[in-house]
């Protein structure tokens, strides 16, 4: 805890002036010049040390650095946090302090969610909008570089003799030096990399690791190894040397179209950098929806999931001009129409499997390398297709046989057809739940109390 | 959302296309044009003959008016229909009512200015409209609320399409959701920094010197000359003509 000079009450680092400031007597200080004054069994250079909250349900742990209470855990929304002692961590080498504050986070999201007409109003009640919380995410930060000899090949057309074309061919040889600096990814595993990835960081504004920069915000902890991303990050680099390398003149000069290069990590540092979380739970308890800000650049990404009524009542008023131009411009014999109803179940159909299946990625992770890490994926709990499309069978299977028994009625096409669309649109339902499951995320669980208890 | 404002949506949305919307009308100026009723099939009495001669001498005004019927065809509905017409009216305005009894089907003919109004479209929703009294026999019913319903659109009316409506209205239902959610696809979705985002946001130093390009050897690849013959554009045939046949006209029919 970082104590006033001038009335020993908390300081906090305030985003706006990028000082630590005094609430009370509104002194403020260089972060980079303010002592910090404490009992060397406390701290020493290389660590640093704050009041821990556990999470019960989740398993999260927060650091405070001031009096204040955690009474709600970030990730997974419980109100079961259990103040734990002072534990120390090894200091970082670099942070990027907050540089927008919460009011403006507050903005960035609501102009986010602006966008969307279908947010169900929960989701920018003042109430979840409070819950808006600065938090320090560990990231590790990768350096990679290539510096020597380089041999690639190259092959130019030279000439056509009769049916024959000459091409001649290169070896490339040359010197090169590059350097990445700043390809950085996060240490926890609950900060999923969906989010963090979206989210890039300018790590030219990064400065040497001090303390007081934490004061008013939270810390969390890394779970994830630092290596766990190091074939990405070469994969970025390489990829963005290969590019580099095609574009030079004298390699196009040579036919060198694919040169070949590979850019390694070669050091690795560790950083904070500051987020704003928010964490949403779903009407029904069973999921939780996430938004986070970046707190450097205010760039912020959220679960945005729908409001069916909303989705109804917007359907609605677009199908009328939608319903006049059909009217006016169209007219489809029964039969047909009993046909286009068919093809319209099997689009929904279709989008209704792919949504099931990309639910299925994003809620196992299949892609989060820093959680299937901490997890080792061990758990699969795929939502089940069928659920989602019996709708849309059951329509096409009801106009097949009608299209098939060719009835000289039109009332059997009509009939059929208006039971097929009124089953797409009760399927529509179903989407719009599926895409809530697919912006959603599991409420997390701890590990060790086995089994989902939200299940 | 209140259930009474998504019921009233519902309902208004369905009852648009009843609401009156004028439709064209012919010019009536000229009334010389025939009434003629075939019914070599013999499916009308006589006194039916007669109340629906009366029915069409209103429809005079606008065009020929025809009803024919008969099983002794073997061509199709359509064919014989057109080739009908215009054997007796060549391209005159008119409207023909045919019931075929050897395909088992009734159809709308028209010509000329009638054709203006009595489209294809049209002559299709008139025999939706009427084809269950054929499917009955009661051919007599059948042609008088066909010609009722011809005079109804000739004389500037409309006429009722409700299983359409509930149609058009539900495809219009299913377009609009899938609107919306193509909406919401497009705008939720969390998307992954490019790579240009990340590596801008890096320290990179990139050089490259002392580029040497020797040569080590030559390829060389079958790749034949391709003929240029390229080839004239035709022959210039004339596709004008035909020997006179009627590509004018159209119409609609139903099963029965």
């Amino acid at each position: 805890m970082i104590k006033c000079p001038n009335c020993a009450a908390e300081l906090e680092f305030d985003a706006k002036s990028q000082n630590v400031e005094c609430p009370y007597c509104k002194s403020n200080f260089n972060p980079n010049e303010l002592d910090v004054k404490v009992s060397k069994a406390e701290e020493s250079n290389d660590t640093y040390s704050g009041k821990s909250y556990m999470c019960s349900s989740c398993g999260a742990t927060l650091l405070t650095f001031d009096e204040t209470a955690i009474t709600f855990c970030s990730y997974c929304g419980s109100q079961a946090m259990i103040e734990s002692k002072m534990i120390r961590q090894n200091a970082p080498d670099y942070i990027i302090p907050f540089s927008k504050t919460r009011e403006e986070c507050i903005e960035s999201y609501k102009k986010l969610l602006s966008k969307s007409l279908f947010v169900p109003k929960y989701m920018k009640s003042d109430v979840t909008l409070s819950k808006f919380r600065g938090i320090y995410i560990p990231y590790t930060i990768y350096k990679l570089s290539y510096d020597g000899n380089c041999t690639n090949n190259g092959r130019k057309y030279s000439h056509r003799r009769g049916d024959y074309v000459y091409y001649d061919k290169y070896e490339i040889t040359s010197d090169v030096d590059a350097k990445y600096n700043g390809i950085a990814y996060d240490l926890r595993s609950n900060f999923y990399d969906k989010y963090s990835f979206a989210i890039p960081y300018n790590y030219k504004e990064v400065k040497e690791f001090n303390m007081n920069y934490l004061s008013g915000f939270y810390a969390d902890t890394k779970d994830v190894d630092s290596d766990t991303y190091i074939n990405d990050a070469e994969k970025i680099c390489t990829s963005d040397s290969v590019n580099r390398l095609r574009s030079n003149k004298e390699f196009i000069k040579y036919g060198c179209n694919s040169p070949k290069i590979n850019i390694k990590v070669s050091d690795k540092k560790t950083s904070m950098y500051p987020v704003y979380f928010l964490a949403v739970r779903s009407k029904n308890n069973k999921y939780i929806h996430y938004a986070v800000c970046n707190g450097q650049t205010g760039k912020c990404v959220a679960d945005i999931p729908v409001d069916f009524k909303k989705y109804i009542l917007f359907s609605l008023i677009i199908a009328l001009p939608i319903f006049l131009v059909i009217n006016s411009l169209l007219l489809i014999l029964p039969k047909n129409i009993c046909i286009f109803s068919c093809i319209c179940a099997l689009v929904s159909m279709i989008i209704s499997l792919a949504q099931a299946s990309t639910i299925n990625k994003s809620h196992n992770h299949s892609d989060d390398l820093g959680y299937k890490q901490v997890t080792n994926n061990k758990k699969k709990n795929d939502v089940k297709k069928f659920k989602y499309i019996s709708k849309q069978l059951i329509g096409i299977i009801v106009g097949i046989i009608t299209i098939i028994i060719n009835f000289v009625s039109d009332i059997y096409f009509y009939g059929a057809s208006i039971i097929i669309f009124s089953l797409i649109i009760w399927a529509f339902r179903d989407l719009v739940e599926e895409h809530n499951l697919l912006v959603s995320s599991k409420i997390p669980q701890l590990e060790k109390r086995g089994g989902d208890e939200h299940e | 959302m209140n259930k009474k404002v998504f019921l009233v949506m519902v309902i208004s949305l369905l009852l648009i296309p009843f609401y009156n919307i004028r439709a064209d009308k012919v010019d009536s100026s000229v009334s010389n044009y025939e009434i003629l009723i075939e019914d070599d099939a013999d499916l009308l009495t006589e006194p039916e003959e007669k109340k629906l001669q009366d029915k069409m001498e209103s429809l005079a005004q606008y065009g020929n008016i025809i009803l024919k019927t008969t099983n002794s065809n073997n061509m199709s509905t359509q064919s014989f229909a057109k080739e009908y017409y215009h054997n007796s009216f060549e391209n005159s305005s008119g409207t023909l009512f045919l019931i075929d009894m050897n395909n088992r089907m009734i159809y709308i003919f028209s010509d000329g200015s009638n054709y203006n109004i009595i489209t294809n479209a049209k002559a299709n929703i008139i025999t939706d409209n009427i084809y269950k009294y054929a499917s009955r026999g009661d051919y007599y019913s059948c042609a008088y609320n066909a010609f009722d319903q011809i005079n109804t659109l000739l004389s500037g009316g409309k006429i009722s399409e409700p299983m359409r409506h509930i149609s058009n209205a539900l495809i219009a239902i299913f377009i609009a959701f899938l609107f919306n959610f193509i909406l919401v696809l497009s705008k939720t979705k969390i998307k992954r920094a490019s790579t240009n985002e990340v590596l801008k946001n890096c320290d990179i130093s990139f050089n490259v010197s002392n580029i040497v390009g020797k040569k080590t050897g030559v390829d060389r690849v079958y790749s034949p000359v391709e003929s240029s013959s390229g080839g004239s554009s035709g022959g210039g045939s004339h596709s004008s003509g035909g020997g006179g046949g009627h590509s004018s006209g159209g119409g609609g029919g139903h099963r029965f």
